[in-house]
Formats: C-alpha cells, sequence, structure tokens
C-alpha cells in the first residue's frame, strides 16, 4: 500500500519514518489530523479499526502526541506523530471516530496538559480533580502541600 | 410508591472490584439506567518515576505494574530496551523467557477463574484454583527466588539459569495439569446457577470491542481472532504451533470457556518448549556486551573500553542513542504495549504503558447499562481486570 499516494491525493502532508522495530511513523500536521483519521478508519486500503494507545510526550521545546493504530485485516500497525507549541497545546479529539480515545485523552490532558477540543468530558482521570499541575511536564515541580509528608 | 432514582456509591473498597475501582451507579430500582467507573485510586507514577532512573533501577519496578503477571510487563520493557540498544537475547534465554510467561498466563488465568466464581458466589473453585496456582508460584520461585515480582529478565537474557530438576518439575505439572482443568469444568462449566449467571450477560459485540480497544481473551471471545502471539510474533513463538481459541458469543460465559482453553493451549505450548529448548552453560543466558555496530574506538557500546571492562549491560554504560520504539506483548489479560523513547543518557526519556485493563475498564458502563445491578460484578469479573494496571 502507498500512503504518500492516497494522501497527497486528499491534499495531504505527511513524511514517513521508522521506528527501531521499522514500523511506520507518519508525521502529520495536526489541522489535518480528523481528515487522515477518518481516512485511516475509512479506506478500504488502510482499515485501522483500532486505536491502541493516545501517547503524549514533552520534549522540553514543544509537545508530541502519538497515536497507535493497528489495522486487524492488513496486521498493520501504525503511528502518527503531531508536534504542537508548547504554549497553549490543543489538539482536535479523536472520540467522534474512536470510542477508546475518551479515556486515552483524557489521560493524556491529566498528566501532561494537552487540551482535546470537542472532547465529552475534559477531566482528569488519574490524579484527583484539585490537582495543581501536570506531573508528565518536564518543567514540573511538586509543590503540592499535601506532598510535604514525603520530604519528612 | 415512591419512585425515584438512587445513586449508589461501589467502591473504592469493595471485595469483587480486585483493587481499588470506584463505581457510581445510577439506579432505577434493581435495573442500572447509567454507571460511572472511577479509576485512579492505585496511580503510582509509573510513568513519572521512569524519568529518573536509568534503565536497570526502572526494571525491577516493572513487575509491580501488573502483580498478577509480572512477566509479561518485564518482557515488554525488556524487548523494547533491547531492540533500541541493537541488543540480541541468545535463544536459550528466550525459551526460558517463553516459559515462564506461559507458566504465568497459566497462573494469572486461574486467580482470575477463582475470583470470579468466588464474585458470584462460588466458594469451592477459588480453593481448587489456589491450589494449582500454588504449584506454579512454587515452581517460578524455585527459580527466581521470589513468588509474584519476579525480577527475572534482564536486558539480554535472563538473570540465572535453572536449578537442578526444574525442568522436570515443570514436566510433572503440565502433565497433570489437564486433568485439573477437566475437574473444574465438571464443577463449572455445567452449573445451572452458573449458567443464569453469565448466558448473554454482559454481551460485547465485535465493532464494539473493536471500537474501544479491548484485546486478549476478552476480543477473542467476540469472534476476533487477534492474538499478538500470533500476528506479531516476538521471543520464540513464531516456531510454535499453537491454536488461539475464538468464540463467537461474547458473552461473560464466553470469556469463561476462552480462558479455559488457553491455559490448555499454554499448558502444550510449554510441554513443545521443554523439548526444543538448547541445551548450553549458563553462560549462553546472558549477552556479555553490546554492540551498536559501528566499532569505533570511543564508542560507548562497543568500544575497546566496553570490551575490556564492562562485560555485561552495565547500569553506567548503557546509554542507548536517542530512539523510539513500541513493543507489543500479549499479556495475560491483552496487548500490552511499552513505548520508550531514549535520549542518550542512561535514563530513558518517557516510557509509556498501555494496559489492556485501561480499555476493559473502559467498556464497563456500556455492558451494564440497562442490566441488573448483581450482573455488574459478573461482568467486572468476567473482564479480567487488575486496578494496578489500570492506574499505573
Amino acid at each position: 500500500m502507498n500512503f504518500q499516494e492516497i494522501f497527497s491525493r486528499h491534499e495531504l502532508n505527511v513524511i514517513k519514518n521508522k521506528d527501531a522495530l521499522g514500523n511506520n511513523i507518519l508525521s502529520i500536521n495536526k489541522d489535518d489530523l480528523l481528515k487522515i483519521c477518518e481516512l485511516l478508519k475509512n479506506d478500504r486500503l488502510f482499515n485501522y479499526e483500532m486505536l491502541l494507545a493516545v501517547i503524549g510526550i514533552d520534549c522540553s521545546e514543544h509537545f508530541e502526541v502519538l497515536y497507535s493504530f493497528y489495522s486487524l485485516k492488513n496486521n498493520k500497525k501504525l503511528f502518527l506523530k503531531t508536534i504542537l507549541p508548547k504554549e497553549n497545546p490543543c489538539i482536535e479529539s479523536l472520540c467522534g471516530l474512536y470510542s477508546s480515545a475518551d479515556w486515552h485523552e483524557r489521560e493524556c490532558f491529566d498528566l501532561l496538559g494537552i487540551e482535546f477540543l470537542n472532547h465529552p468530558k475534559l477531566e482528569r482521570i488519574l490524579l484527583p480533580k484539585d490537582w495543581v499541575g501536570h506531573p508528565l511536564r518536564k518543567d514540573y515541580k511538586e509543590e503540592d502541600e499535601r506532598l510535604s509528608w514525603n520530604r519528612r | 410508591m415512591i419512585k425515584e432514582e438512587l445513586k449508589i456509591n461501589i467502591g473504592p473498597q469493595h471485595p469483587s472490584t480486585h483493587g481499588v475501582l470506584r463505581l457510581v451507579a445510577d439506579l432505577d430500582g434493581e435495573y442500572i439506567k447509567d454507571i460511572e467507573a472511577k479509576i485512579g485510586y492505585l496511580h503510582r507514577g509509573m510513568e513519572k518515576l521512569a524519568e529518573s532512573r536509568n534503565y536497570h533501577q526502572y526494571l525491577p519496578m516493572v513487575d509491580r505494574i501488573d502483580y498478577l503477571s509480572g512477566f509479561f510487563n518485564s518482557a515488554s520493557f525488556c524487548y523494547a530496551v533491547e531492540s533500541l540498544a541493537g541488543i540480541e537475547v541468545p535463544k536459550r534465554a528466550e525459551y526460558l523467557r517463553l516459559i515462564t510467561m506461559e507458566l504465568n498466563r497459566i497462573a494469572s488465568h486461574l486467580l482470575w477463574l477463582g475470583t470470579f466464581l468466588l464474585d458470584l458466589g462460588a466458594t469451592s473453585p477459588l480453593f481448587y484454583c489456589l491450589r494449582e496456582r500454588e504449584e506454579i508460584v512454587k515452581i517460578l520461585e524455585n527459580l527466581t527466588g521470589q513468588r509474584m515480582m519476579y525480577n527475572y529478565y534482564c536486558f539480554g537474557g535472563v538473570r540465572k539459569d535453572m536449578p537442578d530438576g526444574w525442568l522436570s518439575s515443570v514436566k510433572n505439572f503440565c502433565e497433570n495439569f489437564p486433568s485439573q482443568i477437566d475437574d473444574y469444568e465438571k464443577l463449572i462449566t455445567e452449573n445451572p446457577i452458573f449458567l443464569a449467571r453469565t448466558k448473554g450477560v454482559g454481551v460485547i459485540s465485535a465493532e464494539m470491542a473493536l471500537d474501544y480497544g479491548i484485546t486478549g481473551a476478552n476480543l477473542r471471545a467476540s469472534g476476533v481472532r487477534f492474538d499478538a502471539r500470533k500476528s506479531m510474533p516476538y521471543s520464540v513463538y513464531k516456531d510454535f504451533n499453537f491454536d488461539t481459541p475464538t468464540l463467537q458469543e461474547g458473552d461473560c460465559y464466553a470469556r469463561y470457556q476462552v480462558r479455559l482453553l488457553e491455559m490448555r493451549e499454554s499448558c502444550k505450548l510449554i510441554q513443545k518448549a521443554i523439548s526444543r529448548i538448547p541445551g548450553g552453560a549458563s553462560e549462553k543466558l546472558k549477552v556479555k556486551r553490546t554492540n551498536c555496530g559501528c566499532n569505533k574506538a570511543e564508542c560507548a557500546f562497543c568500544g575497546d573500553e566496553t570490551k575490556i571492562f564492562f562485560k555485561k549491560t552495565n547500569p553506567l554504560t548503557l546509554k542507548i542513542p536517542p530512539a523510539e520504539v513500541t513493543t507489543f506483548i500479549e499479556s495475560s489479560r491483552g496487548l500490552s504495549t511499552c513505548y520508550v523513547r531514549s535520549n542518550g543518557t542512561n535514563m530513558p526519556d518517557r516510557v509509556k504503558w498501555r494496559t489492556p485493563s485501561f480499555s476493559a475498564t473502559q467498556i464497563l458502563p456500556e455492558l451494564c447499562k440497562g442490566s441488573l445491578y448483581a450482573d455488574i460484578m459478573a461482568v467486572l469479573g468476567s473482564l479480567d481486570i487488575v486496578l494496578p494496571e489500570v492506574d499505573r
């Protein structure tokens, strides 16, 4: 299957890379995300029916969000990589396409503070509601006074 | 008669939730109108802790992510680091990994079977299941020195060789075990109460399962033949022929049957692996030095200094060049993936765990809507979730 041809037909810019195990990582523009995911899910050639994980990464200069897809029919794995700015990182939610995106995106918001637009219920999921800050950010410091017992 | 909705709080400390899961249910009489799962009570920040530890320091912690099947998490992280550093694992170590992983799968399924039936009100199967599980736990304790948190795998192999007579004890277990599964089947499979509680309860359709990212036995019970051991083989699984039991119904009963069949299949797989395990000295269990292939004298992996002084994969010298990788492992609960991103130091930049229980918990409200209150525990038990794995 040729990614480039199909994506260029829909006027989408995609850069293809490989990870250490030889899986495809497509770097995409964050505005194209919904279009590309619709293509990936519904196009007969791709047929990526499973969204396995939404991985948020803090790269100190910018944020990265990595989407992990799997296609049962073709037995193929695919990763989509989007780059978000450090200030006010936000990206379209995939909840309308994949139900599994719901909790994965909430976790990403909880731990990294990346905002998912049009998410039905964007709340903290792992940490308590009154937690200050987003722990997986590199510049996060533990300043919560409830953790004072930790420093005894 | 007063007709109003009742909001009821189940958990976090509830014996049937296998950890600390809180469910907030809206009840209309005995029927559930809506249910919400609240997680996070067991969040230990496993991903944050990885940032401040080097690879060797993080490895023992990884077992704690899912305490009932620690080998799978270890394997997931080890394969990730090995593929990043370009370490190849010796065949004998791979076979040992396969045998221990399959033993762990049986142990985990046995505990699931016992507690699932306990949730449904049947007390005696728990004792039979724990009796067999104890045998496995003892076998693994003989090998690793630990009952649950094994810390047995290391980068480039396994920590130590088998003790004398270990393989024959595994063989003995595998010979006796199928007849013990027959005993469970006699006790449970045809039991009218069990059938009434599980047949047609909590049905997951194939589309729904894929949409929610359900994997493992839960997915295979819904008629989708997906097994990471077959479709994306790791370790030495591609050398073996084994069956992936698949059923069509998708209810609690099908999930029970799939897991029983899986235990039988794992048992056969162990026997095959034992008959084929390559011999050799215990030096063949570990990679003595890593090699990135550049062969430059100043390189941290294959330079002269490493060759002479640091023969093993040393915590100080294991500095992995910037790269990223995701490994896919079929754990006892489903597809468990580990994303590792290295940055050139001896600490990982980011580790992300995608655990099967996380997705299985997410589907719970969808399954429980409109059913009876008593069915919550049947559905929750049949999904085989372990809360530390959900919260990490």
